[in-house]
């Protein structure tokens, strides 16, 4: 068992096949030994640590991902899993709470879930949906919009 | 198994307090329900039900004396969306009332002031809730955006000052920004650009997202966008010297100057050009491929590229691996076997190419492009070969040549769609066709990969013998459509008895095919990923056998089976299979299932079967004539 302990001092005991998904512990656990002391983690909440550990739980049994040798096999939909899906399902203060925390702490596959939500938060989307969902003010003047729009105008006559 | 070390934590402050005793135990709890209910409504954008639950919340609440301001609070933001404004306006002021921190009451008392038109009250309501709101509360920070928009809404030149803090998206570390941008294709990046002068900055200030960019994957080339010279000049601009590849599948609004543009900065690390439908002058295509490091050139359909360019392409670019030239009329094909000796080629995309017959037997004869491992050959517009003449010759020279060794030893795949239609390889060509050229060329290897065939209703047993017995056993994907004259006897030569690695397998409209044949081909294909049986005599057996692999925990993600045999209650065994399979391992679920005018499935098991696939989320359609 390993016990982590977050930045407002909420302690975890989480087995070590869990811990060390994360990179920053595992690379901890190999440097310094295992110990009874708790390893703090600063920079992370006990609120998100607890989904972080969550996450780590899950996936403890997952298979090391493979490296595609063959670009040509057709694969397994890449897209977000069902449950994964559920699990990132937060409200957005706490998804980049996870975001920062799984950079942190180097969970690779949190950290592209976190990522890949983030992004389907934007794509597709029109400036002011994007505003209103990341509570972002505009503050274009008028001749910088137009600017842009000339910029960025998609087809046009040669 | 993890324990926390302290308790959890006391109920979150977003639910009504649960205080002690009995009655009113339960009372908060019911209060508790229907505000959940309430949320989950107006999470699903169902404002009237959130209504419901939200009244009756507040009536629980007023009879047991817990008037509660978030129920105030979520009825404001269901009225606020029924456009309900005064409505709105009360249910704020009485969740401010309860609760002076609630920054999201005033926020929406602003809202329904701005939507009544009343900007100045909006801003009055938003200053006021500044001064009460303590600034840890939730969403004070909203509060301040929000007053920022209202001021730019009355005064259109007001520069409104964003708090860097409040956008959550700005405020991360540089490397997470550049991971979630990295995924943004070329028109959401141009969005991103429009959302403020923070974003516009960010995705300005990162030229690895713009060094190489894609436009659309080549699935779905057909809904490419049409890039602006502008836009292109844009991103080179952005890109400046990480610009790696230029991706632009339809390049039929670009010219000249956009090529100028592309070497008017130094490009040390461009490695790729893909610019199709383009018109430009040959000069200017030869100087922009003179760029020295590229290894992948592909220029479809751009009917300037001429035998000259080509020279200068191979003198520039020993190390060239991809080249496409479809549809480049102009190209002869003694050019590029005079120039490409060498045979660094691994991918060659020569599709539409009226040199196409000539290209082959060549290839039988001298083995220039031994090492390729990608080949598309695929006609997709017949008109390409109206004028030709000469097959007659090279069918005879072929036949002096005698048998050959596969001139692609190589090759993991080819695309060959439509080489079997039958204007491609009768009408328009001498008595033997193409066709003839093809199973003559004994062109697939042992160890391919790959085959796409569709449209190959000419092709007899003996032509797809000829193709497919090399490689059967390694093939990972088959695309054989409307194969009309496959028949069984020759579908169990090919497969033999070995268990085969097919993944992707389309034989729709493959229409001789016996259910059993197709059924002894699943048996031995455990890995199918995708299967189309389209318009075949794909029956229960069939179904079965594909069933059975699902049990087995492995499976289809996507089937296709429109217009076949199969009964409701094959489909719905199928269906329960996959619910199953999906409950022990959620990563496997069936993605697309069709059933379209399959006459024996009834309403009653499609009813049953979206029942099954809902919790899946699988794209399922059983469309019916007449409805």
């Amino acid at each position: 068992m390993v016990k982590l302990q977050s930045s407002d001092n909420e302690e975890f005991e989480v087995g070590k096949n869990v811990a060390v998904q994360s990179v920053l512990i595992k690379n901890l656990l190999e440097d310094l030994g295992e110990s009874e002391e708790a390893i703090p983690l600063p920079n992370v909440t006990g609120k998100v640590l607890k989904k972080v550990i969550e996450y780590c739980e899950h996936h403890k049994d997952d298979p090391p991902p493979l490296r595609d040798d063959y670009d040509d096999v057709p694969k397994r939909s890449d897209d977000i899993e069902p449950w994964d899906e559920k699990f990132i399902k937060v409200d957005q203060e706490l998804l980049f709470e996870i975001l920062l925390a799984s950079n942190y702490m180097d969970i690779k596959p949190l950290l592209d879930l976190g990522c890949k939500t983030v992004a389907n938060m934007i794509r597709g989307k029109t400036p002011d949906e994007i505003r209103k969902a990341f509570n972002i003010v505009d503050d274009f003047t008028p001749e910088e919009k137009e600017q842009i729009r000339k910029e960025n105008e998609w087809a046009e006559d040669r | 198994m993890f324990v926390a070390g302290k308790k959890r934590k006391a109920a979150d402050s977003a639910r009504p307090r649960v205080p002690a005793g009995s009655a009113q135990d339960t009372a908060a709890k019911q209060i508790e329900r229907v505000y959940r209910l309430g949320s989950e409504s107006l999470r699903q954008r169902q404002y009237r039900a959130a209504l419901d639950h939200l009244n009756r919340g507040i009536a629980l609440a007023s009879n047991a004396q817990q008037p509660n301001a978030k129920l105030f609070e979520k009825r404001a933001l269901a009225l606020l969306h029924l456009r309900e404004f005064a409505r709105v306006a009360s249910d704020a002021q009485q969740a401010i009332a309860l609760d002076s921190d609630s920054a999201h009451a005033y926020a929406l008392l602003a809202r329904s002031l701005m939507m009544q038109n009343r900007p100045s009250d909006a801003l009055t309501a938003l200053e006021r809730g500044r001064r009460q709101v303590s600034p840890m509360a939730a969403g004070f920070r909203y509060l301040a955006t929000l007053q920022e928009s209202v001021r730019k809404q009355l005064d259109p030149a007001y520069v409104p000052k964003q708090d860097p803090q409040s956008d959550p998206v700005v405020r991360l570390p540089a490397e997470l920004n550049v991971l979630i941008l990295q995924q943004m294709d070329l028109e959401s990046l141009l969005v991103c650009r429009r959302v403020s002068r923070a974003w516009q900055r960010l995705v300005d200030g990162i030229p690895a997202l713009w060094g190489d960019i894609s436009v659309a994957d080549e699935a779905s080339a057909s809904k490419a966008m049409r890039v602006s010279a502008r836009v292109l000049r844009l991103v080179l601009r952005l890109a400046g010297q990480s610009l790696v590849a230029v991706n632009v599948p339809d390049g039929s609004l670009l010219g000249d100057a956009a090529l100028a543009a592309v070497r008017a900065t130094s490009r040390p690390l461009l490695r790729s050009i893909h610019i199709g439908r383009l018109s430009a002058s040959a000069s200017a295509l030869g100087q922009l491929l003179g760029e020295s490091a590229l290894t992948s050139v592909r220029l479809p359909y751009c009917p300037d590229v001429t035998d000259s360019m080509l020279e200068q392409l191979s003198q520039h670019l020993p190390t060239l691996r991809i080249l496409d030239i479809s549809g480049c009329a102009q190209v002869r094909m003694k050019t590029l076997f005079r120039q490409f000796r060498t045979a660094t080629l691994q991918e060659l995309y020569l599709n539409d190419h009226p040199g196409l017959p000539e290209f082959l037997v060549y290839c039988v004869r001298y083995r220039t492009f031994a090492s390729l491992r990608v080949l598309h050959i695929a006609v997709y517009d017949q008109a390409v070969f109206a004028q030709y003449s000469g097959l007659g010759p090279l069918m005879v020279y072929l036949g002096r040549l005698g048998p050959r060794p596969c001139p692609f030893p190589e090759l993991r795949s080819l695309n060959m769609d439509g080489i079997w239609e039958p204007t491609v390889s009768s009408r328009r060509f001498e008595s033997a066709g193409l066709k003839g050229i093809i199973s003559s060329c004994n062109l697939v290897p042992a160890q391919c990969r790959s085959i796409s065939a569709r449209e190959a209703s000419v092709a007899t047993d003996l032509d797809l013998f000829r193709v497919f017995h090399t490689c059967m056993s390694t093939i990972y994907t088959l695309h054989l459509t409307k194969a009309v004259q496959l028949t069984d006897s020759m579908v169990r030569r090919l497969t033999g008895t070995a268990p085969l690695i097919l993944v992707d397998l389309d034989l729709s409209g493959c229409a001789a095919l016996s259910a059993e044949a197709l059924r002894e081909l699943v048996v031995h294909s455990p890995q199918l990923l995708h299967v189309k049986l389209m318009q075949t005599r794909t029956d229960n057996t069939v179904l079965r056998a594909l069933t059975e692999h699902v049990v087995a925990g492995m499976g289809a993600e996507t089937l296709d089976l429109a217009i076949t045999d199969v009964t409701g209650a094959g489909a719905r065994d199928f269906a329960v299979a996959c619910a199953r399979r999906f409950r022990a391992k959620p990563g496997r679920r069936l993605r697309v299932l069709n059933l379209d005018y399959c006459e024996n499935v009834g309403a009653d098991a499609v009813a049953v079967m979206r029942d099954l696939l809902m919790p899946m989320g699988t794209l399922f359609t059983a469309a019916m004539p007449g409805t």
